[in-house]
């Protein structure tokens, strides 16, 4: 872990003195000097305060893309790009290649300073400056946790989500967290026409959290942080680990893991099949 | 009114007997608030519920009137403030409790809140002192206490001996105590003491506190703001979970035949809160962070004459990015 | 007990007497294919079950999986997708795509406990009137076994 850390403080202020970068994009300490938080440092001088140990979860690739990413922002004039390094976990890696899939910036604007797994991933990072293990007992435990709800019935499950959903309070904090929810009006927020309602109810509750699931579908980099996130506990890792299954079952697809296959559900060949379909 | 003592294993015996005479709400798990139908299912740890009990005076979502339309003929049906049985919430810590004084303000300014009140009046407070704050508790940085009454109606505060001691601080506590005299016995000089001195103990154990006496708030305009909020990703947590935060949406949901116009709760953070034809007047999010502490600490303050805070720390605790409360009110001050 | 989260939407339907109880289906049809063909049933006098509301698309390639949502919390018992078939496709591609989405929303209903059964997908040219009455007859068998989804 502090060899990573020497490695990303190293990387960052070379670029930052040889402005080569405007930002580095990392982790912190937190004000209570434990929990950790994401870091925007642009001056070589702050670099020590860049930091990393098993606490960054973050999906930094968030910080990227949406209204204001700073690859995208809409609030600054075109010819003011923005220069980005960034700190990147595996899911961020997939994150990034799949956002790239999705034109949402150029590679030549990010330098990647990946931490990586051993897990596929489809792009190379710039400079790579960390190797951690997969957490096999978190994915475990997930497994684990599907394969309960699979042998429940039907009925069972639909109780099961049923409850969960009804403790949403759609603080929206999955979505926000979230690399790929970057549509500058989500359609929750739509009202001309309305698809799903604002208020806490179970309906909408189902409506918001499986559309969020069905638009992540072919997309998600299975970073769980909405689960993480989620204040009242909603184990929403379970939904979107299901549908990776899923579309790598009907489409042999891993999203980020190739950077030249199309993305799952924005593709098509023409002798797919679908045995449902009379 | 003079203060009692309850013996530590009456409590779940008492809180049976209310059971049996009212709704009883308390802390059932991590998440919530819960109506209870046995003490069994009380779980007083010494964390906070992630959801304040603000919910029981504001729900998340209010009807405040439905219609109909049959051809031209459109009924309109507002329904009446709620007839809401008596409850007791059980197990608030006080600075839960605080939070209902402070928007009282609120919900009593210029329009009136009837459905607010009506719950308000029908609610006994039953707070439980806190022994051991959060790491992220900062009550006496806004005015509170570990041991503090505000917005109580009783104060449990555990004592060494394994007795709370009972402060009965309004007309309602009094009524719950004389109704269940046989759960309470007297309190004497001794134990009224070692209450106080408990309480200036865990005062001292809250560590991390900022000063906001005479806070002179960063002036408007000013660069700080712009980077306090560089992580912030604009969900709704800090506000929703917040016991004092109160903003609210009004919504009609329904068909074209028939539908319902709901309050329901809105978060300043969000992008879509204050976007109006016109356009949005926060478009970035920085200015939206800089409103929701200036509304807290600022504007409230010069309003109403109280900080639009506890010090729960739940906006610590439960941000998806760790975004300090108490750090902000540090860089901000002018 | 705090209700907030447990409110029902409008529509709800409690109580449904079951055996005179007639799913309602509503039904996405692209406007070059489907469209046509189910109007040509109705040309044809065919009889069919008269449990479908039909929603007019330009093309199956419209459908966002969340107007299948909200026509389940608008009363739908059962939801039907139909356009033209796969290479006959209007706009070309649309339907290839619907195929695509319609698959993995389907399991995502699945595992979130609604029955896949309830939404349901067909290829209906504009000269297969009779295709669409047939369609529309076993879709209504298949989800009135299925029971309200309310209940």
């Amino acid at each position: 872990m502090e060899a990573i850390t020497e490695n990303i403080r190293r990387e960052a202020r070379r670029l930052l003195e040889e402005e080569a970068v405007d930002v580095v994009i990392g982790y912190q300490l937190g004000w209570d000097g434990v929990e950790t938080v994401p870091a925007f440092v642009d001056q070589p001088a702050e670099v020590d305060k860049l930091v990393y140990n098993e606490r960054c979860t973050h999906n930094l690739a968030k910080y990227l893309v949406g209204r204001e990413g700073y690859l995208t922002s809409r609030f600054r004039p075109s010819d003011q790009a923005v220069r980005v390094a960034l700190v990147a976990l595996p899911a961020t890696l997939r994150a990034v290649v799949a956002l790239l899939r999705e034109y949402q910036f150029d590679r030549a604007d990010l330098t990647v300073l990946g931490i990586v797994d051993g897990t596929p991933v489809g792009l190379e990072p710039d400079v790579e400056v960390g190797r951690i293990e997969v957490d096999t007992a978190k994915e475990e435990q997930i497994r684990a946790q599907i394969d309960e709800l699979d042998g429940m019935s039907l009925a069972e499950r639909r109780e099961w989500w049923r409850q969960q959903f009804s403790k949403c309070i759609r603080c929206y904090a999955c979505r926000q967290v979230c690399p790929f929810c970057y549509c500058e009006q989500c359609i929750a927020d739509e009202n001309q026409p309305q698809w799903i309602e604002r208020s806490p109810s179970l309906w909408n509750n189902m409506g918001w959290n499986l559309i969020r699931a069905y638009h992540l579908t072919g997309r998600c980099s299975d970073c769980g942080e909405c689960d993480r996130v989620c204040p009242v506990g909603i184990p929403l890792r379970l939904i979107n680990s299901r549908m990776l299954d899923e579309v790598e079952a009907a489409f042999a697809f891993v999203p980020g893991t190739d950077p030249e296959a199309e993305p799952a559900l924005a593709a098509f060949q023409p002798d797919d099949t679908a045995g449902f379909i009379r | 009114m003079e203060a009692r003592l309850l013996d530590r294993k009456q409590l779940s015996p008492l809180v049976d007997a209310l059971i049996a005479d009212c709704e009883v709400i308390a802390p059932v798990d991590e998440s919530s608030y819960h109506l209870i139908e046995s003490a069994s299912e009380m779980q007083l740890t010494q964390l906070k519920p992630a959801k304040s009990p603000k919910e029981l005076v504001f729900p998340q979502r209010e009807v405040l009137l439905r219609y109909a339309l049959a051809g031209d003929d459109v009924t309109l049906d507002e329904p009446p403030p709620p007839a809401v049985a008596d409850r007791v919430l059980i197990g608030t810590r006080p600075c839960d409790a605080a939070a209902f004084p402070v928007i009282d303000a609120l919900f009593g300014w210029d329009d009136v809140d009837a459905a607010y009140f009506e719950r308000r009046e029908h609610t006994t407070v039953v707070s439980i002192a806190c022994d051991q704050p959060c790491d992220t508790c900062f009550c006496t940085s806004v005015g509170g206490s570990p041991a503090g009454i505000e917005g109580s109606d009783l104060l449990l505060t555990p004592l060494g001996e394994g007795d709370y001691h009972v402060q009965v601080i309004s007309e309602r506590g009094q009524s719950l105590v004389d109704r269940y005299e046989r759960f309470f016995r007297a309190s004497d000089q001794a134990h009224n003491r070692e209450r106080a001195l408990l309480e200036d103990e865990w005062r001292a154990a809250i560590e991390q506190t900022v000063d906001l006496n005479e806070i002179e708030m960063a002036d408007f305009e000013s660069p700080v703001w712009e980077t306090l909020a560089q992580a912030c990703v604009d969900c709704g947590i800090c506000t929703f979970l917040c016991p004092t935060c109160h903003c609210f949406d009004i919504q009609d949901e329904g068909d074209p035949n028939h539908g319902e116009r709901v309050r329901v709760w809105d978060a300043c953070t969000f992008y879509e809160y204050t976007r109006t034809h016109a356009g949005q007047p926060r478009p970035m999010h920085y200015r939206r962070y800089r409103q929701r502490i200036m509304h807290k600490f600022r504007y409230y303050p010069e309003n109403m004459g109280k900080v639009l805070c506890v010090g729960c720390g739940r906006c610590i605790q439960y941000c998806p990015v760790r975004i300090d409360l108490r750090a902000v009110l540090e860089a901000v001050k002018g | 007990m705090l209700s907030s989260n447990q409110v029902e939407t409008l529509s709800a339907s409690g109580g449904v007497d079951l055996s005179t109880w007639e799913p309602r289906i509503f039904a996405f049809l692209c406007n070059w294919c489907s469209y046509v063909g189910a109007d040509l049933a109705g040309t044809s006098r065919l009889v069919y079950p008269a449990t479908v509301r039909i929603i007019r698309l330009p093309c199956t390639g419209r459908v966002d999986p969340v107007f299948i949502l909200r026509s389940f919390q608008r009363g739908a018992d059962g939801v039907l997708v139909s356009g033209c078939h796969p290479g006959d496709c209007h706009y070309s591609k649309g339907n290839f795509y619907a195929r695509r989405r319609m698959l993995m929303f389907r399991k995502l209903l699945e595992f979130a406990g609604i029955d896949p059964r309830r939404l349901q997908m067909s290829w209906v040219s504009a000269s297969e009137g009779s295709k669409w009455a047939q369609v529309v007859t076993d879709v209504t068998n298949e989800v009135k076994a299925l029971g309200p989804l309310r209940a």
